[in-house]
């Protein structure tokens, strides 16, 4: 058939599918930036300006955006350290090993709020964590591990939800590699720990660093999981976004906040990628 | 197969180096794993299950390790006496409903995504995944304001489109992998023997898409049923899903016992979705649905 | 059962022309074979016919009518494909049935014409199979039932045997010809296989870089090659550089690395710069009646069974000649060779 221009096809074919997500992302992108911008005040003076920006940049926002760095940073980086060995032990044959990779993977099908709950049960003041450790004689008072002011609970919670996807991804990271590169390795005299350390491990990396940030933007912009468990003061952002929302009404600040959050974790996802191809250079 | 044999009899009483490496390496360290991994992941749910059978004459509190009385009561109560009922009703109402529109939506684009080379290709990819990278609340958060603005607020309908958006990376990603992976020469053969676009759909690419189609029909579901930001803010409190009934029983309200409940009602029926779809697809199937995301 | 004319197809990928300015006809019943190396544009020349890929310029007609912008479900070209694309989910029966439910044959008619065609291929036994339970020459057989039971007016073959072992190749190759032959198809066969071309061809297209170098029968296209490319394709040759010295109505004689040959070809243009080129079987111990005599040593001897491959030095010139059977000389003997001058063929020189 002679050569047709398939532009017009092609759109309509993106355009249900992709078009869908571009149109509601952007009517919501569109919405926020206007928002910060003064207007679309529903209930208030609709005025086009910087007031709000200037307005946001105060103390309690600044606590927040610590505070859920805070928390994000330990979080994915700590589930990334148990993950990566989990993944690597998942790579051989052992006993059980079926059963066992169905139990570690129940927190993936968990939503977050279940999550939150069960490990909020567990390691609550007069939970059974304490418990055993005040049994075992370890500790003589009950730990404060939810609504701490550090965020403890939170960072228990988000990794230990967060653990089955990070196992999943360095798993099939690790799956990627081709066998015959250890195995080249091996056969050039290499033992275990320098096929990880010069084979395994460098060129996981990136995959590594995918899975990282992807966690990590999860936990930085949550909500639910710190309403249920963390601490009073200081909120994360997206709480202090929503408060100022829906309760306040204050609907510029929170759309300035949402702006700081997107922005924020783009800008961290960049850093986080440069600072491990530096490291690894 | 090899770590699993049992040290052959010695003569001394005492098991030998190597034999004793063999038992701890091959038998012992991984159920010393296992065990871990059972209480790290099982004792969180064993307590949501007895906290859910918790006798309300018998409260459950320190010192006592285990409740003294198990009794259905709060199941019983958190079913006639709080909504839950309508907020199972609804939660599976909106996630057949999502999944459909999101495969009906995604099958045009993943064949388009799969099948034609055109510039700009990854940054549609990007767009495509950006629903799940992007934080919840804030999406939630201002998805509503657009909402308000077009009357879809507080509307089952809202609700739907919502789910749909989540669930479309999950579908659009499976879909055109499962697209790519048909060979072109079959669909070039279908052609070839006079099948118009409609009969290629039909009689040959659909029947080969069925695993992908399945899978990504179980994420969007389960996505659904799990949503909560954006449900949370524009349905309340025209309507509840099971997860914004779970976030009453933990937020001002906390109800122990009645979040336990909720949690189960909220778990099971995803747990067995997932393993079906696991016992169903030979391969590891959720590693590669991952790797493909 | 119909002709096909090709005028000027051009195709391009981006800057690569795959396809340029080919001219071809296929008379109605013919077996014709497009051969030459990966990337000539052989399989493109195909699908271009059955309508799987978008032409940037030229008309294809099918009898007379001009096929351009007809689809290709809508084209009677039914094509076996390399890879047999056998549909997976479907059954032997059912995949051969798909051509027939898709032109909307009633049922009773399709399971009669699918049982024939089936019974034909001798896949009856299979016909409950699904295509990964299958050998490869199983499935070969599958895909070439379901391409004719929709009796189309012409068949196209797209490499079909080149994932198939060499014996089950030389039996299907000739089980393909005698079906086309019985059916009276139309038939484009593409292969990159010199020997498969030879044997079931009623012509064969040589092509090379997107062009159409020389399409005449088999036994032409052996003894008569246009040009180097061709004769270094088909068979093996031995090419060397010539100058002409002086040729007449009965042939010429050629200044050569090797010595002086005469030939009872002509040159073909006017440049004196040529080639000549004989078939490694056609050069053999001298004997009288040969024209031409050339004098060497042998450089080795490599027996291959029912023949030997013996490579003989000339002046510097390393020149190939096949023999039957085995031959007792071994590196280092002196030769005498002989060639008779109607099997040196002048051939335009490599550009």
């Amino acid at each position: 058939m002679t050569k047709k221009n398939h532009t017009l096809t092609l759109l309509l074919l993106l355009f249900p599918g992709v078009g869908y997500i571009a149109l509601m992302l952007a009517a919501a992108l569109v919405m926020t930036v206007l928002q910060s911008m003064g207007l679309f005040n529903f209930t208030g003076v609709s005025q086009f300006g910087f007031q709000e920006w200037v307005e946001v940049f105060n103390q309690q926002t600044w606590d927040a955006f610590a505070y859920s760095t805070k928390v994000a940073f330990a979080s994915s980086l700590l589930c990334m350290i148990l993950a990566y060995p989990l993944a690597l032990f998942l790579r051989r044959e052992f006993l059980a090993k079926k059963y066992f990779n169905a139990v570690i993977r129940m927190p993936l099908f968990m939503p977050a709020l279940v999550a939150a709950f069960l490990i909020l049960n567990v390691i609550a003041y007069h939970g059974i964590f304490n418990e055993f450790l005040i049994r075992l004689g370890i500790i003589r008072e009950p730990l404060r591990l939810t609504h701490d002011d550090w965020g403890l609970g939170v960072i228990g919670i988000q990794i230990w939800k967060n653990l089955p996807f990070q196992t999943l991804i360095v798993t099939s990271v690790l799956a990627s590699i081709q066998s015959d590169l250890e195995n080249a390795a091996k056969n050039l005299g290499a033992g275990p720990w320098q096929v990880f350390r010069d084979i395994l491990f460098p060129l996981s990396i990136p995959g590594i660093v995918t899975g990282v940030v992807l966690v990590f933007i999860g936990i930085f912009g949550d909500y639910a999981i710190n309403t249920v468990a963390g601490p009073n003061y200081p909120p994360s952002l997206a709480i202090r976004m929503y408060t100022n929302a829906n309760i306040f009404n204050d609907w510029g600040q929170a759309a300035c906040i949402a702006i700081i959050i997107i922005i924020s974790s783009m800008v961290y996802a960049w850093l986080i990628t440069r600072v491990a191809s530096f490291a690894t250079r | 197969m090899t770590a699993t044999t049992r040290p052959s009899v010695s003569k001394s009483p005492l098991l030998g180096k190597k034999q004793f490496l063999l038992l701890t390496r091959g038998t012992l360290f991984p159920l010393l794993m296992l065990f871990g991994a059972i209480v790290i992941i099982g004792l969180p749910l064993l307590m949501a299950v007895l906290w859910s059978l918790v006798d309300p004459d018998f409260p459950w509190s320190y010192p006592d390790v285990f409740p003294t009385r198990l009794s259905l009561y709060r199941w019983n109560f958190v079913f006639r006496f709080t909504g839950i009922t309508k907020a199972i009703i609804t939660s599976y109402t909106i996630a057949p409903l999502a999944t459909i529109m999101a495969f009906i939506l995604s099958l045009p684009s993943a064949y388009a995504i799969a099948n034609y080379n055109f510039p700009g290709k990854e940054i549609i990819r990007i767009i495509i995944l950006l629903p799940i990278i992007l934080p919840g609340m804030v999406v939630a958060l201002f998805l509503s304001r657009v909402f308000l603005f077009l009357d879809l607020s507080q509307s089952l309908f809202g609700l739907v489109l919502g789910h749909t958006l989540l669930g479309l990376p999950y579908m659009l990603r499976l879909l055109s992998t499962s697209f790519e992976a048909i060979p072109k020469e079959i669909g070039d053969a279908a052609s070839n023997l006079g099948a118009t676009n409609f009969y290629r759909l039909k009689d040959v690419f659909i029947p080969m898409l069925l695993p992908g189609i399945f899978a990504g029909s179980i994420f969007t579901f389960i996505t659904s049923l799990e949503e909560f930001n954006l449900t949370f803010v524009i349905g309340t409190p025209t309507y509840q899903t099971i997860p914004t009934v779970l976030f009453a029983f933990l937020g001002y309200h906390f109800v122990r016992t009645n979040a336990a409940v909720v949690s189960l009602i909220l778990m099971v029926p995803n747990v067995i979705l997932l393993f079906i779809a696991d016992r169903f697809l030979k391969t590891d199937f959720l590693t590669a649905a991952y790797g493909k995301l | 059962m119909a002709t096909i004319t090709i005028k000027n197809l051009v195709k391009k990928y981006g800057d690569n022309t795959v396809v340029s300015n080919l001219n071809l006809s296929v008379n109605d019943g013919e077996f014709i074979t497009l051969l030459g190396p990966s990337g000539c544009g052989k399989t493109t020349t195909l699908r271009a016919i059955a309508g799987l890929v978008e032409i940037d310029d030229g008309e294809i007609y099918l009898d007379d009518r001009l096929i351009n912008d007809l689809p290709p479900h809508k084209r009677s070209t039914s094509m076996v494909f390399q890879s047999y694309a056998l549909f997976p989910h479907m059954s032997v029966r059912d995949n051969v049935a798909f051509g027939l439910r898709m032109q909307k044959v009633p049922k009773s008619e399709r399971d009669d014409r699918v049982k024939e065609a089936l019974q034909m291929m001798g896949l009856a036994e299979l016909a409950d199979r699904g295509p990964g339970q299958l050998s490869g020459g199983q499935q070969q057989r599958v895909a070439v039932a379901r391409a004719i039971v929709t009796h189309p007016v012409v068949l196209l073959f797209d490499e079909p045997l080149s994932n198939l072992d060499l014996k089950l190749r030389e039996r299907l190759r000739i089980d393909i010809r005698e079906l086309q032959r019985r059916l009276k198809i139309t038939a484009v066969y593409v292969t990159h296989d010199q020997a498969e071309a030879l044997v079931i061809s009623d012509r064969i297209a040589i092509m090379d870089k997107g062009e159409i170098i020389q399409c005449a029968d088999p036994v032409t296209i052996y003894s008569h090659p246009a040009n180097a490319f061709t004769a270094d394709f088909i068979g093996q040759a031995s090419i060397i550089k010539a100058r002409v010295i002086e040729s007449n109505e009965y042939g010429c004689t050629v200044e050569t690395p090797i010595g002086k040959l005469v030939s009872s070809d002509r040159p073909k243009g006017a440049s004196n710069s040529v080639m000549v080129c004989w078939r490694p079987e056609e050069i053999t111990l001298y004997q009288e009646e040969h024209h031409n005599r050339i004098e060497g040593k042998i450089e080795s001897n490599i027996f291959m069974g029912n023949l030997t491959d013996l490579f003989v030095d000339v002046n510097g010139t390393s020149l190939r000649v096949q023999m039957g059977g085995s031959v007792n000389l071994q590196p280092g003997n002196k030769i005498v060779l002989g060639l008779s001058k109607d099997k040196v063929r002048v051939i335009e020189a490599e550009v």
